[in-house]
């Protein structure tokens, strides 16, 4: 179990402000680089975790695929994500689709893998 | 003097009501104007955005290499942010809270950036050419809709 403490990752401070494509092999700032390298590790370390979209140049649809629906293929539940150990913040109304997206990508996953 | 003073008043009324009526046909003519505008714009970039997108679906791997496909695929994703900004914008502007804007958008950024998007191994998805265009076109009416 980790710590009580939330942890929150600005993308764009933190990883990149060009986040884009699937895997590793498409980009360094792929989703599958920011779901092993930050999301993953801090929500095993973490009580909760903020993720803030803003300040991007935006978003593909592979990367979110990839970092969130991933979260549900590498064991974690929707359930548990939905309840409090996973916000996704968007600020500004135009990254507002991809917080959705990003939701979007991880109930999808639950529903394929149930 | 009262009948002139009655008339002088009559005059004056008349005048501030035309100028009125003026002023509120011009406000609308410039609204209608700025919307006409907004949508214009719109179109304009939903289009350039279904082109590229489809040029990106569509070009066989042998006839380009991964650096050109990486440059069309960065390209849309930024195009695709500034759509969202400027659908963004037009809410704001026009009060449009409640709408299908929201989903439509979400699924025209599936379509046009998920999948293989971003892969150097992206195979060409003819199926998408159908989809990205009435995904966009949808966007346009109901943007048109919405400020009728």
């Amino acid at each position: 179990m980790g710590s009580s403490s939330m942890k929150i990752i600005n993308v764009a401070r933190e990883f990149s402000e060009v986040p884009f494509g699937r895997f590793r092999s498409d980009s360094r700032f792929s989703g599958e680089a920011f779901r092993e390298d930050l999301l993953i590790p801090n929500l095993k370390n973490e009580s909760e975790v903020e993720v803030i979209l803003d300040g991007t140049e935006g978003y593909g649809s592979s990367f979110l695929e990839e970092s969130f629906g991933g979260l549900i293929r590498h064991g974690f539940t929707l359930d548990e994500l939905k309840s409090g150990k996973l916000r996704i913040t968007a600020n500004d109304p135009e990254y507002h689709v991809y917080r959705d997206q990003a939701w979007a990508y991880m109930e999808k996953e639950t529903e394929r893998s149930g | 003097m009262d009948e002139n003073w009655a008339s002088g008043l009559f005059t004056f009324f008349s005048a501030v009501v035309i100028l009125l009526a003026g002023w509120r046909w011009d406000f609308i003519l410039r609204r209608r104007q700025q919307k006409s505008e907004t949508i214009r714009e719109l179109r304009s970039l939903l289009q350039d955005l279904q082109a590229q997108a489809i040029e990106y679906w569509t070009v066989p791997l042998e006839k380009t290499d991964n650096h050109s496909l990486e440059i069309q695929a960065r390209k849309l994703q930024a195009l695709f942010h500034l759509l969202s900004k400027k659908v963004a914008q037009f809410k704001k502007k026009y009060d449009a809270g409640d709408n299908q804007l929201s989903p439509m958008l979400r699924h025209f950024n599936h379509i046009i950036t998920g999948d293989e998007f971003g892969s150097s191994e992206r195979k060409p998805d003819l199926d998408k050419i159908p989809k990205i265009s009435s995904r966009g076109r949808e966007i346009i009416l109901e943007l048109e809709r919405l400020i009728e």
